[in-house]
């Protein structure tokens, strides 16, 4: 079984170090398609982690309060409730992702509906093939996936400590704060983590919901192996797979330590978050002076250490300001 | 009730449904005081803890805490603070922000805090454990914690929810030493929930006892071992003989009562003995450590009655024995102290005895 699964992944990293060469391939081993790949679809890499980003933004911003309710204050059945949460995975991936192309069409439900109320007199446009198409279906897609683990973290909260809170002198929603919301972070690092990983990745509902240059990584991936190009296809695929690996390993971390110091997991989260986004800023800057000829793996090199001092320096920048040792 | 009533519970009731957890409570509670409730589990003392902290709310009644009505008051709002019987120590903060906890809504100043949290940690002597998780801390020390937690917001009245049901015996003890020592320091109102009598006898000024939701007697701790004012409290606080009787005479202060297989007894009148006009069936009650076994004639100017010695058991600093005596169902419990070793006194089993007692020893009960 291990042969079954690790075969294809060796034909694959074998592929991806050959050069496809007109209608042939060239067996000589190269970087060239990870120089390309990277080169050429960076902004597409930044690009799918913004997507997927915001789909777990959203997504985790839905469940919480939804989690929060089933746990707090549904006091009988809530294991009927809990499967009704799941009723959006009784139906086929395919069909959701239709279903809401139907709703959010320049003459779909939503455009019907409002134009027929008259509260607007021309379909609002991006509804449909739009970033914002694909955050919403994305986030109805995982919704369960980001619900449940929330849910058992809050359902874990020893009820005692909210009223060792109300005792102290705090209200609902000062005890929320500085009780249940820490308490449940290790839920919150959990759904990122299960929301986060697949959505980048994510090829269909990109392509169906998405606006023109919509796609994400898997479209790259995609249109390699239908323009015949079979090794970028497979360095494209490896590099999405050491991406996304690389912060899984990151959130799978973060939950470690989240559950002996949510706070300081909160502080790195922040940190990895904040050193992503000027990454782009570095590498624009890094490209536009970097002499002409100079490997993609290096400038990779230089970028990747930059990052992990980034990361570092921005953790211990949060930590004094929030007055933590 | 008076003015100097620091607390007051007036008739107080919490209903389940249709169960009564707190029947018609009613008493005062002074300042400085350490008072305990006391009673089997399901009493209703847990209950009657969490509406005084506002956890719960009376169906009937009121509560009033120095001089306010707090009744409808929610327990963020009120001057008491809880020691909880888990702890209830936040697992996400280490022991400074777990004390620290209710003096953040003050805006104190940095240095203000460190003072306070210093003098807190000095008070439960764990100077120096600041930055440890509450999951490096033992069972005492976590119990410290959550006493430290509750005494830096200087409580009008502190309750303890059985706090040191969780730790082992030679612990507690200690606990229970450094508890009444803290409390004198601090001078603060305790109310001290509890299941255990020794805990409470050793502990309090004034204890209250419960069962089925009614509180039953409010009294010191002497008054309740020594003058238990029914069966149930006789009965939860230490061990007691229970025998059947009826009252032949009232002379003075004291009631003669015709005892089954004891005879003609003397036994003091309690304070309220309305329950007792002559020919009325009574309880008279005896400890067991009040009564003793000797060979041949009871002592001088005490009572004895003839029996057999049942089962012995040698407790170490006492023996227990169970005498049976002609014309009545159940054997005496009998408990004598053990002397010196050279006065070994002790008995066998099937040996022929006398019980003897002295009029004092007696406690004139209302039947059930």
């Amino acid at each position: 079984m291990v042969a079954g699964l690790a075969a294809p992944l060796a034909i694959m990293l074998l592929y991806s170090f050959w050069r496809q060469d007109g209608p042939n391939v060239d067996t000589t081993l190269t970087t060239f398609n990870y120089e390309y790949a990277l080169t050429k679809y960076y902004p597409i890499f930044l690009r799918s982690l913004w997507i997927s980003g915001l789909v777990t933004l959203a997504t985790v911003l839905l469940a919480y309060p939804i989690a929060y309710y089933v746990a707090f204050h549904v006091k009988s059945y809530k294991f009927v409730w809990l499967i009704l949460l799941t009723i959006p995975f009784w139906t086929s991936y395919l069909l959701r992702v239709f279903a809401w192309r139907i709703i959010l069409a320049r003459d779909g439900v939503i455009n019907g509906t409002l134009q027929g109320t008259g509260l607007i007199d021309e379909p609002i446009n991006w509804l449909l093939f739009s970033d914002f198409a694909i955050v919403l279906t994305l986030a109805h897609a995982w919704a369960a996936f980001a619900i449940l683990p929330i849910y058992v973290s809050l359902e874990k909260v020893d009820r005692t400590l909210l009223e060792a809170g109300a005792d102290l002198g705090d209200g609902p929603v000062r005890s929320f704060w500085r009780i249940t919301f820490p308490l449940s972070l290790p839920g919150v690092i959990s759904a990122i983590t299960l929301v986060f990983v697949p959505t980048i990745g994510d090829y269909v509902t990109p392509d169906l919901v998405g606006g023109p240059r919509g796609g994400m990584i898997a479209k790259m991936v995609y249109n390699s192996f239908k323009g015949n190009d079979w090794p970028l296809a497979a360095a494209t695929a490896i590099l999405s797979m050491i991406f996304v690996a690389s912060i899984a390993f990151l959130l799978i971390q973060l939950l470690r330590k989240s559950i002996v110091d949510p706070l300081g997991a909160f502080v790195i989260a922040v940190a990895i978050a904040v050193s992503v986004y000027f990454a782009s800023f570095v590498l624009t800057l890094v490209r536009a002076n970097v002499p002409e000829g100079t490997p993609a793996i290096a400038i990779v090199l230089v970028l990747a250490i930059l990052f992990v001092v980034g990361v570092y320096y921005t953790v211990i920048a949060l930590r004094a300001a929030l007055g933590r040792s | 009730m008076t003015d100097s009533d620091y607390i007051r519970i007036e008739h107080v009731t919490k209903r389940f449904g249709a169960f009564r957890a707190v029947d018609d409570a009613e008493f005062a509670i002074q300042q400085g005081e350490f008072f305990s409730l006391l009673g089997p589990s399901g009493c209703g003392k847990t209950t009657l803890l969490r509406m005084i902290a506002g956890f719960e709310f009376p169906t009937d009644g009121e509560i009033y805490i120095d001089g306010q009505p707090v009744t409808g008051v929610p327990a963020n709002k009120r001057p008491t603070n809880m020691v909880f019987q888990s702890y209830a120590i936040f697992p996400h903060l280490n022991v400074y922000d777990n004390i620290a906890y209710g003096l953040r809504k003050l805006k104190l100043s940095k240095a203000e805090l460190d003072k306070r949290v210093g003098e807190a940690l000095e008070m439960i002597k764990l100077s120096g454990f600041e930055g440890r998780k509450s999951d490096q801390m033992s069972g005492g020390q976590r119990q410290r914690i959550a006493l430290a937690r509750a005494l830096i917001n200087r409580p009008k009245v502190l309750l303890l929810d059985e706090p040191l049901g969780a730790l082992d015996k030679k612990l507690r003890e200690q606990m229970q030493f450094e508890l009444r020592q803290l409390q004198k320091t601090v001078g603060i109102t305790f109310i001290f929930v509890t299941h255990d009598q020794e805990e409470a006898l050793s502990l309090s000024d004034r204890i209250a006892v419960m069962q089925k939701g009614k509180v039953l007697q409010i009294a010191s701790p002497r008054e309740l071992y020594e003058s238990p004012n029914c069966r149930e409290v006789a009965d939860f606080i230490g061990t007691m003989n229970f025998m059947r009787g009826s009252v032949k005479a009232i002379d003075g202060k004291t009631a003669v009562v015709d005892v089954e297989g004891l005879g003609l007894v003397n036994a003091p009148l309690p304070e309220d003995y309305s329950f007792a006009p002559i020919g009325a069936e009574v309880l008279i009650g005896a400890r067991p450590e009040k009564l003793d076994v000797v060979r041949g004639a009871p002592h001088p100017g005490e009572k004895g009655v003839k029996g057999d010695i049942g089962a012995c058991a040698y407790l170490g600093d006492r023996n227990h024995y169970q005498v049976t005596i002609a014309g009545r169902a159940e054997p005496l419990q009998v408990a004598t102290e053990q002397g010196d070793r050279s006065t070994l006194a002790s008995f066998s089993p099937g040996e022929h005895v006398t019980v003897s007692w002295g009029d004092n020893s007696l406690v004139l009960l209302p039947k059930d």
